[in-house]
């Protein structure tokens, strides 16, 4: 079975049988048959393994990643090199949420496919004919959900200026205020991403998510797709958060101020008081190639289909577009100087 | 005169506009440094606004 972004049901890639969730585990429940069983996939503690899911480790880039058991050789999306079954998959790596896929591989590799159209002119035409596009691999990114209440406090001195005219002569008023302002304010939710192997920025750029279609992590929504484990931890991944929770309740403060033609800050203080975060995984089309030694990514959000990428120039080729669009300049330049130059 | 200041303009042209085509080749990435979006409560308890003086001066205009 599995998962249809469609439709969001299961889906047999044989005989394209669809079922819904619930529906699927009711009947894997109650049939005793040892091959249904073990896709009643819900692990009840923390040490329980979960049939027929793997953690394998990517022997060149460490990265980790969740899948279903495979047979024969598999390769990791980071960086395309083996990777080897590391443990099995038990309850305590379970993540607490999961957003579902809502875009098809197929809606992937058309987007990847314009992509590719619309920089056509740069690209290795040795890259074009490789056609990597059956590459583009369903990938759920860990992240971590902060949640914070915080208190912001701060005192400024606020100037308020006034000015009019008596005759020729001009006045300006200049009012001093004590300002003090104080509130309590909530976070929730915000994702930073637990992942080693994808870059923060790439991952930052895909936001945001709309976290109100989150589901609670079920191992069918892992069917057909692989998973990287996080590898960065609550702790680690924590300041990235910090520093956007001050940024904003720093701004939420100052927004109070806008009033004044001019403040100064005597003295602010941000108070954060940072709940347990939550684990989840986002969906993400990815596909990294690595052409002369050097590695090209395309990762599409999986739920709005918003992406970032970048690809390989051919030297030859912007080297002739170069020359060519420097001689249409120089031909279009000498005309319009002849034209001013004979008047 | 006129055809050595086209070729130097150009070719400055041409290299501008490759390199900006260039870089067209990749989708710009950013990182994100506020949480504005993710605000779910916002509540001031204090805004005391204290008036303490005020001073006036003048000057002619011209
Ligand atoms: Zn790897």
């Amino acid at each position: 079975m599995e998962f249809n972004p469609k439709t969001q049901n299961l889906k047999c890639p044989f005989c394209d049988t669809e079922m819904g969730l619930e529906e699927y585990k009711k009947q894997a429940g109650t049939d005793a048959s040892a091959d249904e069983k073990s896709s009643a996939k819900q692990p009840a503690n923390p040490d329980e393994e979960i049939e027929g899911y793997n953690i394998y480790s990517c022997e060149s880039c460490g990265g980790e990643i969740i899948a279903e058991e495979i047979t024969g050789t598999a390769t990791c999306p980071f960086c395309g090199n083996n990777i080897v079954v590391k443990e099995k998959f038990t309850g305590k790596n379970r993540p607490d949420y999961v957003l579902p896929f809502k875009f098809t591989q197929k809606e992937a590799k058309t987007k990847y496919k314009e992509y590719i159209r619309s920089k056509l002119k740069f690209l290795p035409n040795a890259f074009i004919d490789e056609n990597h596009i059956d590459q583009i691999r369903g990938l759920y990114i860990p992240f971590w959900l902060y949640s914070a209440d915080v208190t912001g406090e701060g005192s400024y001195k606020g100037d308020k200026i006034k000015t009019w005219k008596e005759g020729n002569v001009e006045f300006t008023e200049t009012s001093h205020f004590d300002v003090t302002r104080k509130g309590n304010f909530s976070f929730s939710n915000i994702p930073v991403d637990a992942s080693k192997e994808m870059p923060d920025d790439i991952m930052d750029t895909l936001e945001p998510f709309d976290l109100s279609e989150i589901k609670e992590f079920d191992m069918m929504y892992l069917a057909g797709f692989i998973a990287n484990k996080y590898d960065v931890s609550d702790e680690e991944a924590y300041p990235r958060a910090e520093k956007r929770i001050t940024n904003s309740t720093h701004a939420m403060l100052s927004d109070t101020l806008s009033s004044y033609n001019s403040t100064n800050t005597v003295f602010e203080n941000i108070d954060i008081d940072k709940k347990k975060p939550d684990y989840a995984l986002f969906p993400i089309w990815f596909l990294n190639t690595t052409w002369n030694g050097t590695q090209y990514l395309f990762a599409m959000n999986g739920q709005t289909g918003e992406f970032v990428g970048n690809l390989p120039c051919d030297k030859n080729k912007v080297t002739r577009y170069g020359v060519i669009v420097s001689l249409i300049s120089i031909v279009l330049i000498y005309i319009v100087t002849s034209i001013f130059v004979g008047m | 005169m006129t055809l050595i200041f086209s070729i130097i303009l150009g070719i400055v042209i041409g290299v501008m506009i490759t390199k900006y085509t260039v870089n067209q080749m990749m989708k710009p990435v950013h990182s994100e440094t506020e949480a504005t979006e993710y605000v779910a409560n916002s509540e001031f308890t204090v805004q005391d606004d204290v008036f303490v003086n005020k001073s006036v001066s003048k000057r002619r205009a011209d």
